[in-house]
């Protein structure tokens, strides 16, 4: 950015004026800054006379101590007027926001590891402390520097754990870390609206997870832009895909082979699914898809209490009329929301039909779930491409259904575990988009989904939520989302509802909603010592290649030939 | 420095705050607004505040509020700029000219007109110029300096009478308008035209400082300082300095 100069890290902008613990302090700017050069999001220090104070700008106001001023602004030909005016009876004020405080003889206690290592190790997070006390009038302000950036957010060579998502607004080049073993270990959000770069991102976290070995991943790929090739908005090519930069280490399935085909990819596994993997719960999240009503949903459970959770379904789509007027006649049930929730039922297994099998009268060979959790166990990431089948129903009756019984091999997993003698099993990270369609305040409480968000990190598994409007998702699960990376957001509820459960919200209200409409975020929340804005680094260039490249356990030359030639 | 030639004016009659001078010619008045100075004889005796030799515990807030142009400023009081540094200046008071007028030196003989011409009086009733009229300026004590350091403060005493008043030179203003503590002063002074005092010194040190801009925005800033509840008197003053 060509503005980036205007004001250099470290430089002294203004003074404290005024302000208090629970609304934010206010500096007057400088008489020789300019307001224009100070932008909401950027991250600035406070020095107190005891402590710095780590802190956000969140909004920025003109002032004037001169009333009739208003009334008679100078010409704007008059130069010298304007110029006596500017930093005396007019000026700006900048609201911040503290968010750490660092006590200073901390801080000169670390410094000297900070030059030695030159890196953010050495410092330990803990000694940053949540703000209890505001710095006294006239503290200076001063941008961040590089140093700041590091001591609190931590660099990526001091620790495998820290992994580099981004800049902070302004400062090129300087690493804001996600620390990656926080972020895990809980339930997470990626918001925005659509095209603001949501899927970058998570494409960014994604690899940092892989690539430093911090969890397996399952990601049910919507619109197949993980595994293999993403698009990139405005033209330019195709960027690679996980498969591409962790080879042996990413298994793409997929529900639509033919796709799969057709784009060049190669699947290791195609998913099909049986009907007796169906149950009564799949089908009443799909309740707003196939309109369906409460009777017909108890009818469900009549046709379960006669024919068993495996055959209940492929016995109602084989009936016919007399069929169900026997079933009714014999089970109280009411026939014409039995024929109703037949008929609904046919046009699901009709729409899905090219991974809905009747096992009943196919047979299946290979339990696609089972092959998943194998994957996963064994410490292999998984993406689950849709291709074609990317209508919300059928990727949110597949991406059910798949988690239910991946959640349930977890339980019991770590039940084993418990007990003594299995080993825990791996940390497992679920990427699902449209998220707001399966944790909604009405499903929420049904869907598996809603039950990992909430009951997180018992039995290691986490989501990682992607979602454009934040506002649908339940929010009691919102608030338990651990952290949350959000781009641009502008309807008054979405904002809302990501700032559902963080501390002086009002702030950052302000702050989300001037991000750039691209690579720009706010990061809150538990992989982050402090909310920070970030300027996204950019995924797939040749410094991004390069860092996934490196340390990724195989030699560096070889993965960035094979990446290369993948891609020729 | 003190050559007889220079002399505007000879003290006639002194107060702490201000002067009154008679000009050595008729009608020739130092400029309204200009910068003048006189001897001070201060008893050796008199407890002068004189900070030069202890710690000046505003030091540096002084250097960070006036910017550039405390470097002059601090030269002199430093007495860096001087090859002497270990010797001691004359003390000396600083006045800007804040009004001048021509008056019959009997008040109880008003003036009458002549009907002539200035030069066919002159010639032919030269009394008229020499002893009849009289020309004085009275002039606001704004700084004095002790012999060691400049203070933008009034002096422990006004000034005796009879003591030769002359005209500052460029590099003098230069260094008096190095810091702006004078504004206040001028501006707060009953004086009736002290927006015009006020203009008319700002103006003189522009020109002695070769027409720095920047001069006049940090003047205006000090001015904006001084005059922030009263933003039309702000608005007068900066229209008569605008270049």
């Amino acid at each position: 950015m060509s503005d980036v100069s205007a004001v250099k890290p470290g430089t002294e902008i203004g003074q404290i004026v005024s302000g208090s613990l629970l609304e934010g302090l206010t500096m007057k700017l400088h008489p020789e800054g300019s307001v224009e050069d100070i932008r909401a999001g950027r991250f600035v220090v406070i020095e107190g006379a005891k402590n710095h104070y780590f802190s956000m700008i969140t909004d920025v106001k003109l002032g004037t101590s001169t009333p009739g001023l208003m009334d008679d602004p100078p010409h704007r030909d008059d130069t010298l007027m304007r110029m006596v005016l500017s930093g005396t009876s007019t000026y700006g004020t900048v609201e911040l926001r503290p968010m750490l405080m660092l006590p200073k003889a901390d801080l000169n206690a670390l410094t000297p590891t900070l030059s030695r290592q030159g890196t953010g190790e050495g410092v330990s997070q803990d000694d940053l402390r949540p703000v209890k006390t505001i710095p006294g009038h006239f503290s200076p302000v001063r941008t961040a520097t590089e140093a700041d950036v590091s001591r609190i957010f931590g660099g990526e060579e001091a620790d495998s754990k820290f992994f580099h998502i981004g800049a902070p607004l302004d400062m090129d080049e300087i690493p804001v870390c996600l620390n990656l073993e926080r972020f895990v270990e809980r339930s997470n959000g990626i918001f925005g609206k659509s095209g603001t770069g949501k899927t970058f991102i998570t494409r960014i976290a994604l690899c940092g997870i892989i690539k430093n070995r911090k969890a397996v991943n399952l990601i049910f790929d919507m619109h197949s832009e993980y595994g293999w090739k993403g698009t990139f908005e405005g033209g330019r090519d195709a960027v690679r895909g996980l498969k591409q930069y962790f080879q042996d280490r990413v298994a793409v399935f997929t529900l639509d082979p033919e796709s799969a085909r057709r784009r060049g990819v190669s699947v290791d596994f195609e998913v099909k699914i049986p009907f007796s993997q169906l149950t009564v719960d799949d089908i009443i999240l799909l309740r707003d898809e196939l309109n369906l009503t409460p009777t017909t949903m108890e009818t469900c459970y009549a046709l379960v209490s006669r024919f068993g959770d495996e055959r209940w379904l492929g016995e109602l789509l084989k009936m016919d009329s007399d069929d169900i007027t026997t079933f009714c006649e014999t089970n109280n049930v009411n026939q014409s929301s039995l024929s109703a929730l037949q008929r609904k039922l046919r046009v699901l297994a009709e729409s899905c039909r090219s991974f809905l099998i009747d096992d009943s009268q196919h047979g299946i060979d290979v339990d696609a779930v089972r092959q998943i959790v194998g994957y996963l166990q064994s410490g292999k990431h998984v993406v689950l491409e849709f291709g074609q089948h990317s209508h919300p129903m059928q990727y949110m009756l597949v991406a059910n259904i798949l988690t239910r019984r991946i959640h349930s091999a977890w339980v019991r997993m770590k039940e084993e575990a418990q007990s003594g003698g299995q080993a825990e099993p791996p940390q497992l990270v679920i990427t699902i988009e449209e998220a707001h369609k399966f944790l909604s305040p009405a499903l929420a409480g049904q869907t598996i989904f809603g039950t990992i968000a909430r009951e997180m990190r018992k039995y290691n598994v986490t989501l990682l939520v992607v979602d454009q409007r934040p506002s649908g998702i339940d929010p009691e699960i919102l608030s338990q989302v651990g952290t949350k990376i959000t781009c641009l957001l502008n309807d008054d509820k979405d904002i809302d509802a990501v700032l559902t459960g963080v501390s002086n919200a009002s702030g950052l209200r302000g702050v989300l909603a001037s991000l750039d409409s691209k690579q720009q975020a706010l990061v809150l929340g538990h992989a982050v010592p402090m909310p920070v804005v970030i300027q996204t680094r950019t995924y797939d260039d040749e410094d991004f290649r390069t860092s996934m490249a490196r340390g990724s356990g195989t030699d560096e030359q070889s993965v960035r030939r094979d990446i290369d030639k993948d891609f020729a | 420095m003190t050559e007889e030639s220079e002399h505007v004016g000879e003290i006639i009659e002194a107060s702490t705050t201000e002067f009154t001078a008679e000009c050595r010619e008729l009608h020739a008045p130092p400029p309204f607004g200009s910068f003048v100075k006189a001897s001070l004889h201060l008893d050796s005796a008199a407890p002068t505040p004189d900070f030069d030799h202890e710690q000046d515990p505003f030091a540096d807030t002084f250097s960070s509020r006036a910017g550039r142009f405390n470097s002059d400023f601090r030269a002199v009081v430093d007495g860096s700029s001087e090859p002497d540094s270990g010797s001691l200046r004359e003390p000396t008071i600083y006045a800007i000219v804040h009004q001048s007028a021509t008056t019959p030196v009997d008040s109880s003989r008003p003036v009458r007109a002549y009907w002539k011409d200035e030069e066919t009086l002159a010639r032919e009733q030269p009394e008229v110029f020499e002893w009849v009229l009289v020309t004085r300026f009275k002039a606001s004590v704004i700084a004095h300096d002790t012999g060691s350091a400049i203070r933008q403060f009034l002096p422990p005493k006004p000034p005796n009478i009879h003591t030769n008043v002359n005209a500052c030179t460029p590099a003098e203003i230069r260094i008096l308008t190095s810091r702006m503590d004078f504004l206040r002063t001028l501006t707060s002074s009953p004086n009736s035209a002290a927006d015009e005092v006020v203009a008319a010194c700002i103006r003189e040190a522009y020109v002695a400082r070769n027409g720095d801009f920047d001069f006049l925005v940090a003047a205006g800033k000090e001015l904006a300082g001084l005059l922030k509840d009263d933003y039309d008197r702000l608005q007068a003053i900066m229209r008569r300095v605008a270049p």
